[in-house]
């Protein structure tokens, strides 16, 4: 065997990447102005370094590929003129294609399907192809100069589109006088072909000693039309048999499709924001072109992978865009209706795909799909027969392949382009202000590496701690001072904190979902709704973002349904018809703050109470704060709306809102005043993984309980104690009565003092509802790094996890919630429970 | 998952594997030596509270938290003091990792399959669910657990009220 040359292949992988981003921006580049010959030579160098590098190690196809790419750019290099429109988005198309080749190759998984095609596509798109009859006859004695005519032919005909061969067997002898090393036959190859004649010649460079070559031009062939053609009525043939459900995947192509599914729901998400920028200005050419290109990605991918049911609703809504683009469709009303219907079947379906790569059962198609390629179909065909001035263009407007090649306008010879391009520079114009926000670069990161990270960093601040403290032991007296021990703990802290902000991500998704259901939802309920965001750039952790969408829900359904007036009402009271909804997140105090605020009718108090008494939450005459008064919204099945819309009952959704905020350890707060509106405020900390949290000790046991839900600590007076009839034990606080929690009871743990008035209380807060928790002492504050009991163990109730203290030893961190459902359980039991059997030998040795 | 290849419908290793043995209270007993990850001298333990009385707690591994079950009190033996040479025998259940209290480690033992037995039925007094059988190696008996059972039942359980 010959030296491997894919043994390079890693490097050269590596390298393609580098140079398709390369490539990529320079389109991207030459799409804002395309008068930018530093941009074509830059995309020409991209592609010419990996084909040659391709070809060093041995990946033909990627090699074949990439000429395609250069020959294009290199013609574009002598031109004077700028890249039409269609040969950019090729480009694009065609670099996408480059990049699954690439990954094809680097997985030996199969080759992407529209490969053969795109290459057709980027040889035409050049010039209109000149069909050549090239007559081929070898000298009678070629075969035996060792020359075989057939790898030749096979050559040629791999330079464009085959019409046809002539075999010409004139000078073939009878049988008795043929000798078989002569060679008789000449052949007529009919190709069709962008290419210059010379690269025909070209093929016979080396045999021209054995063989005579005539290459003349057919004049009467048709240029592209007959290319172009053949593809509408595929597409038209194709949707009633590609939507079916489909197999589990095979474990590769199961990698790839969960790649895709990721991709694939980022470009979705961003279609949505951008089909939001259009639902206020239909206008926009840079948003229409985003959503186009997601589309159009999709597609691609979809159709390598073989979902086809993916592939053909993006193929029909690319189409629509593609008129939008061209002007033909204004993208308002029902049409715009359609692409947002498109972008949630798509997001259903990617997101079922997910599931059928991940689980590896079979895919059925979205329901949805088969009416909304009708509508779709019908949408993009109406326009066209609307239009009589486009004859020509129902035919571009069902199969994009046409409409992206056809009409073959080569670059050269357009001086006055036809309407879909003389927007280019308006678009120059526009983008330049779009693209303000420069994307920075990413790197997708596998999130299970990330939390191995984050956690071998608390490892590490744990084990810088435990040295420390060794350290000061050894040393303790002798009033030695280490150097590095300080630096390594600066270092360990710098290094936690940046673990932490790697899993920081942006609100602006979650806020983009939330535009985009106020959107609906003033639609559907012809409430007419203006929704301004603040903040989206606020970074939260990954898993708080995450959980945060669905209470967030609730809220925005809630304050659209039951917060804002009715637009007659809120005409007979003097306000502005459009209702009006503020979202912000903002951090402070290392905290992060949403917000909601609508400008409706407010919350009614006394109707909250009343309700309340009705459904015995609350005795009558009990005296309630306002903020307790408004927490009841927070109570399951509590309702005050008249009338139970499909849309949320005021309180149903409520009380998922307030569990989910408290299990991210945040809580909420209502300000509202009658007929000026509500808002929402929630709390929560920045991140789950770390928590500031207050060290409490029982006896030898030491606790954590988190600060965010700390009001104050203090020791009281036994004037303050209070044994209430039947409802336990309750301190004076200032005014107020608060239930007493007796810690070691609740925990069934031994405890120092058993009488509040030699331990110490902390005042906690749970569901704006306060609590004096009974321990022994304070022990100080630290950042707890939150470590889960269901990781290895189960949860515990009244505890919210773990964390490991300095010394090494694990602490319980109380979750104030669970505490007081414990106490309700238990009621306020006899104090008899502490010493029951909790001494354990464990306790005994520590 | 070449472990559950190997397992025929007896419950038992077909072809024989070895086992970590241990004592408590003067018993034998045996665990899969693939399913072992550590053996690890008593150290401090915090306790969990509201938790069933076999589980003693948790302790601090490597930056894992770890829950420690005693298996005198799993088995309902008489609960003994700890000692220097009390040892906790670190394993894998499922993806979760558990510590075992156990009087004294004793042994690695290679067990045939044809030295293997099934659980004979102790009568309706004695939970023999957690055994997959018994090993009768020279004069020795020695009880194998199926460890998955043995704390996946422990794990299951809602917190003592």
């Amino acid at each position: 065997m010959r030296i491997d040359p894919t043994r390079y292949r890693k490097t050269f992988f590596d390298e393609a990447a580098d140079h398709l981003a390369a490539f990529e921006g320079a389109l991207l580049r030459l799409e804002k102005g395309p008068h930018d010959p530093d941009a074509v030579d830059e995309a020409f160098r991209a592609a010419h370094s990996v084909k040659g590098g391709a070809d060093a190690v041995g990946l033909p196809a990627v090699a074949r590929f990439t000429h395609a790419l250069e020959g294009i750019l290199a013609q574009a290099r002598t031109q004077p003129n700028p890249l039409a429109r269609q040969t950019l988005d090729l480009l694009l198309e065609a670099l996408d294609i480059l990049g699954r080749l690439l990954t094809a190759a680097k997985t030996d998984g199969p080759l992407p399907a529209a490969l053969d095609e795109m290459v057709t596509r980027l040889t035409t798109v050049l010039a209109p192809p000149t069909e050549y009859a090239i007559r081929v006859t070898p000298h009678p004695d070629a075969l035996r100069a060792g020359l075989d005519p057939i790898p030749l032919l096979r050559e040629l005909i791999g330079l464009g589109e085959h019409v046809r061969t002539v075999i010409d067997a004139l000078a073939l002898p009878s049988l008795a006088r043929l000798d078989p090393e002569r060679c008789y036959l000449a052949w007529t190859v009919y190709e069709r072909t962008t290419r210059p004649r010379t690269d025909l010649e070209a093929v016979f460079a080396f045999a021209r000693d054995n063989l005579h070559v005539t290459i003349e031009p057919v004049e009467a062939a048709a240029p592209a039309v007959p290319v172009a053609m053949p593809s509408p009525e595929v597409a038209r043939a194709v949707p009633q048999s590609t939507i079916r459900t489909l197999e589990p995947p095979s474990l590769e192509r199961a990698g790839l499709i969960g790649e895709f599914c990721a991709e694939a729901s980022d470009h979705l998400e961003a279609a949505d924001r951008c089909l939001l920028t259009l639902d206020a200005d239909p206008t926009d050419r840079e948003a229409i072109n985003a959503v186009y290109r997601g589309f159009h990605t999709i597609k691609g991918v979809s159709s390598m992978l073989g979902m086809d049911a993916v592939r053909e609703l993006a193929h029909e809504a690319e189409n629509l865009l593609n008129l939008a683009r061209d002007g033909k469709v204004v993208l308002r009303g029902p049409v715009l209706e359609l692409v947002f219907a498109s972008v949630d079947t798509l997001k259903r379906q990617v997101e079922a795909a997910h599931t059928w790569a991940v689980d590896r059962v079979p895919l059925p198609p979205d329901a949805s799909i088969p009416g909304l390629l009708d509508r779709l179909r019908s949408a993009a065909s109406g326009v066209a027969d609307g239009t009589p001035t486009h004859l020509e263009q129902p035919a571009a407007s069902t199969a994009p392949a046409a409409s992206l090649i056809a009409p073959p306008t080569p670059p050269g010879n357009t001086q006055s382009p036809p309407p879909a391009s003389t927007p280019v520079p308006e678009v120059g114009g526009t983008s330049a202000k779009a693209r303000k926000v420069v994307d920075k670069e990413t790197v997708r990161v596998d999130k299970d590496r990330l939390d191995r990270l984050i956690n071998t960093i608390g490892e590490l601040v744990i084990a810088q701690s435990m040295a420390q403290q060794e350290f000061d032991q050894l040393n303790g007296s002798s009033g030695v001072l280490s150097l590095a021990l300080p630096e390594l703990s600066k270092i360990s802290r710098d290094l936690q904190e940046l673990g932490l902000s790697l899993r920081m991500v942006p609100m602006q998704g979650t806020f983009q979902k939330m535009a985009r259901l106020v959107r609906d939802l003033a639609r559907k309920m012809d409430k007419p709704v203006e929704l301004t965001l603040h903040g989206e750039e606020t970074e939260l952790d990954k898993t708080v973002v995450d959980q945060l969408g669905d209470p967030l829900m609730h809220m925005v359904r809630n304050a659209i349904d039951h917060g804002l007036e009715s637009p007659t009402e809120r005409l007979a009271l003097g306000k502005p018809v459009e209702g009006h909804i503020t979202l912000r997140a903002y951090h402070q105090g290392g905290s992060v703050y949403i917000e909601l605020a609508d400008d409706g009718k407010g919350l009614d108090r006394d109707r909250i109470l009343k309700k309340a008494i009705e459904k015995r939450i609350v005795q009558e005459g009990q005296r309630l704060t306002d903020p307790e008064i408004y927490a009841m919204i927070f109570e399951a099945g509590f309702s005050t709306a008249a009338a139970v819309t499909d849309v949320s009952g005021r309180g149903v959704g409520m009380d998922v809102v307030r569990r989910n905020v408290e299990a991210l350890q945040g809580n909420i707060i209502i300000r509202t005043q009658i007929g000026k509106g509500t808002t929402f405020t929630i709390r929560l900390p920045l991140t789950l993984a770390i928590m500031d949290g207050l060290i409490v000790g029982l006896v030898g046991d030491v606790y954590v309980l988190p600060l965010l839900s700390v009001v104050e600590s203090f020791r009281p007076r036994p004037s303050e104690m209070h044994r209430v009839a039947g409802r336990g034990e309750a301190v004076t606080v200032r005014g107020e009565v608060v239930p007493l929690l007796r810690l070691h009871q609740i925990l069934r743990r031994p405890s120092r003092f058993t009488d509040p008035c030699h331990g110490l209380v902390v005042l906690v807060e749970d569901q704006g509802k306060k609590y004096a928790l009974l321990v022994d002492e304070l022990l100080g504050q630290m950042q707890a790094v939150v470590k889960s009991l269901d990781s290895n163990y189960q949860r515990v109730e009244g505890l919210a996890g773990a964390t490991i203290l300095g010394d090494g030893r694990v602490a319980m961190i109380l979750d104030i919630h669970g505490l007081v459902q414990l106490h309700a359980q238990f009621g306020a039991g006899a104090p008899e429970l502490v010493a029951n059997d909790s001494n354990t030998h464990f306790g005994d040795l520590s | 998952m070449s472990r559950t290849d190997n397992v025929n419908s007896t419950g038992l290793a077909a072809d024989g594997s070895q086992f970590l043995t241990f004592l408590l209270e003067e018993e034998e007993y045996g665990l899969e030596i693939l399913r072992v990850q550590e053996i690890k001298g008593y150290s401090k333990i915090t306790p969990l509270p509201n938790t069933p009385r076999e589980v003693k707690g948790v302790m601090n591994l490597r930056g894992s938290v770890v829950p420690i079950i005693d298996l005198r009190a799993r088995f309902g033996l008489r609960e003994a003091e700890y000692t220097r040479f009390t040892v906790i025998i670190v394993v894998t259940v499922g993806t979760k990792i558990v510590g075992l209290v156990v009087d004294a480690v004793s042994d690695v033992l290679n067990v045939e399959a044809k030295e293997m037995v099934p659980t004979p039925d102790l009568g309706a007094g004695v939970d023999t669910s957690f055994l997959t059988g018994i090993a009768r190696t020279g004069d020795r008996l020695v009880s194998l657990l199926n460890i998955d059972r043995l704390v996946g039942v422990s794990a299951g359980s809602g917190p003592a009220a």
